[in-house]
């Protein structure tokens, strides 16, 4: 019985991704020899030590009796917040600083339990014009405002 | 050189407008996000280190370190007034400064927290001054070998003893190293794991690793726990400030000794300033008269945990600036924002680029003087400050976020990784793996695989050259012994969980 399944889960991957780096390392770069060593050589050694660490983290959870406490992950405001920052990649090049701006403080202002729209406007407002004088004026960055019409 | 022309150097440096204006932007910064819970030095050396993308390197590191030590001294404002550590290594002015505030002696708490900090920090400015170039001059004749060692020892040292599992501390140094090896291959030109994708030609940007592992994930994780807060304000006047003598004469002895052990543990890797504090505490509470005072309101444990985590902020640099080996993730990014700047870390620094050495340390004068100022007539602004809430602020640091990335390369590609570190983060943060160690290994790895392969070379392909040379063995039967004894305590079947401790 596998007392704590998460660090049996956290080796798994760890041995997974290890063994995956290494044999990709050797299948499409060269390993070259010890003394010359290729492109794929320390990323294949690095593989095989992370598997190893991977092992290492695995061997103790089945001697632990329980699982430890964790911090849960909040779901909910991740995605909203994820997608805040998505929402900027996507806006900025389209439609310049204060759209994106406007999309982000928005997007992630869900996660927040007291949503308010008012707010949302004036601190959309208040943002943009900050980061328009520090990285426009301030630093004299190329970057558009607004671009209109798309 | 002599120490003087050095220090003159230095002055001529750090006093030019310029560098005096992103001095006190860095300190200030510092102290504000020091006093704000929720974000701590990490987050705010990732937020600014795009701006640094667009100074000279000097003012880069002046600006970033103030924000370092900044914190420092803004950590424990939080700490004080509301039990809340503004940054882990203030959690332990909590223990003593709370209470005090209670009391109705925050003001005195403050005040001498400042004080302490301030003189924690001077002491090991100097002791900076004096060892690094001694150290740095040392270190000229290390070898790739000796090099590659001492990489693995600070690896080794700081992800071993920093939080939880040391194995799972290891794995993500060696996953950071393994994204660091992103990009095109220095030695033969072959782009590597790029899948296809042209933006990872270049390698994973620094910044937007790092603000995505610490600050979208630590906006996403403080969410939740942000919450309304009241303070009293009567404390926090100019006249409930003043020390008693008793408090005086208390003080003193605690923070030479918390400046000792401070400056102590800031050189050596994994440990920093929040063991520091922890440490400070725990040796005047051990050697105090009356240790039931303690966790009372004992100025004791207030000022000395102060002085230390102040000391060890500076003392910190010493190994990243002298033989270019950083010893916790915040180190890491800045040593990051110098070789962004075409600057290679090491021992020759000092000698090459002798302005941005001296005139850092010199900042760092300024810095803590300008901190001192700071805190003491202005702070009924930052009790204000404290009372701003999480969700006016996080929005607005998330465009930060987002907007600095961008800038660096106008890339919406950079701004998209920062999501995708930011989902790594949570994920890791589920299964309690580090972050931390994760950024060192990113930092370090292309050095590391620089030194191993040309140490290879030497030798042509003979292993024994890690263990022929004396400084390279010595260093790797050490990191053995630290790797031995922490994979071994997390064998330990029902391991406590250690209180997470983030070396920043």
């Amino acid at each position: 019985m596998i007392a704590d399944k998460r660090d049996f889960i956290s080796g798994l991957l760890l041995i997974g991704l290890g063994v995956g780096v290494a044999l990709y390392a050797w299948m499409n770069y060269s390993l070259g020899s010890l003394q010359r060593m290729g492109p794929g050589m320390f990323p294949f050694g690095s593989g095989l030590v992370l598997a190893f660490f991977g092992v290492l983290v695995i061997i103790p959870a089945f001697l632990r009796a329980s699982s430890e406490e964790a911090s849960s992950v909040p779901v909910g405001s991740m995605i909203w917040i994820l997608l805040s920052v998505v929402a900027f990649a996507v806006t900025i090049p389209v439609a310049g600083l204060a759209p994106a701006v406007a999309a982000t403080v928005l997007i992630s202002s869900i996660a927040d339990r007291d949503f308010n729209i008012l707010r949302v406007v004036i601190l959309s407002v208040c943002v943009a014009t900050l980061t328009y004088l520090i990285f426009v004026v301030g630093l004299n960055l190329p970057i558009l405002l607004y671009r209109w019409p798309l | 050189m002599d120490l003087l022309a050095n220090v003159i150097l230095g002055l001529e440096t750090a006093a030019t407008p310029v560098n005096l204006f992103y001095c006190f932007v860095g300190v200030f910064v510092g102290m504000f996000v020091g006093v704000l819970p929720g974000i701590g030095p990490l987050t705010a050396i990732s937020m600014l280190l795009p701006l640094t993308y667009h100074f000279d390197p000097t003012t880069a590191l002046i600006m970033l370190g103030g924000i370092w030590y900044g914190t420092a001294y803004g950590g424990s404002t939080a700490a004080i007034l509301l039990n809340i550590p503004g940054t882990t290594s203030s959690a332990v002015a909590c223990l003593d400064g709370y209470p005090m505030a209670q009391q109705g002696r925050g003001g005195v708490a403050l005040l001498m927290t400042t004080v302490a900090s301030f003189i924690g920090a001077s002491i090991a400015i100097i002791i900076l001054m004096a060892f690094a170039p001694t150290i740095a001059s040392y270190a000229l004749q290390f070898g790739s070998a000796d090099y590659f060692s001492l990489m693995v020892l600070g690896l080794v040292a700081a992800s071993a003893m920093s939080e939880g599992s040391a194995a799972k501390g290891l794995a993500m140094v060696v996953i950071g190293i393994i994204l660091g090896t992103i990009g095109v291959d220095i030695y033969s030109g072959t782009s590597r794991f790029h899948f296809g994708l042209l933006e990872l030609a270049n390698g994973v940007s620094m910044a937007a690793l790092a603000m995505g592992l610490f600050g979208v994930a630590e906006v996403i994780f403080s969410l939740r726990s942000a919450k309304r807060k009241t303070i009293d304000r009567s404390t926090v006047t100019f006249r409930a400030m003043k020390p008693t003598s008793d408090d005086l004469r208390r003080s003193w002895f605690p923070i030479l000794r918390g400046t000792g052990l401070g400056s102590f543990f800031g050189t050596l890797p994994g440990t920093g300033p929040s063991i520091a504090s922890f440490m400070a505490y725990a040796f005047e509470k051990r050697i105090a008269k009356e240790p039931k005072r303690f966790g009372k309101g004992a100025i004791e444990g207030v000022v000395a945990p102060e002085a230390a985590n102040n000391a060890a902020d500076q003392t910190a640099f010493i190994p990243t600036l002298a033989l270019g080996i950083p010893g916790s993730a915040t180190m890491a990014l800045m040593l990051g924002a110098l070789t962004i700047n075409g600057i290679a870390p090491g021992p020759t620094l000092m000698t090459n680029h002798p302005q941005l050495f001296w005139g850092l340390i010199m900042s760092f004068w300024i810095g803590n003087l300008i901190l001192l100022v700071l805190n003491i007539p202005m702070i009924g602004l930052w009790v204000r400050l404290l009372l701003v809430p999480y969700n006016l602020l996080y929005p607005a640091i998330l465009v930060f976020i987002c907007i600095g990335t961008y800038s660096i390369n106008n890339s919406s590609f950079d701004v998209m990784v920062v999501a995708g570190f930011g989902l790594l983060g949570c994920i890791m943060r589920a299964l309690s793996f580090p972050a931390a160690p994760l950024l060192l290994g990113f930092v370090l790895g292309p050095l590391m695989e620089e030194h191993f392969r040309r140490a290879m070379l030497l030798s042509r392909g003979d292993f024994m050259t890690f263990l022929d040379r004396p400084i390279s063995v010595t260093v790797l039967i050490i990191s053995a012994v630290i790797l031995v004894w922490g994979v071994s305590s997390s064998f330990r079947a029902n391991k406590k969980e250690e209180p997470a401790v983030q070396s920043g």
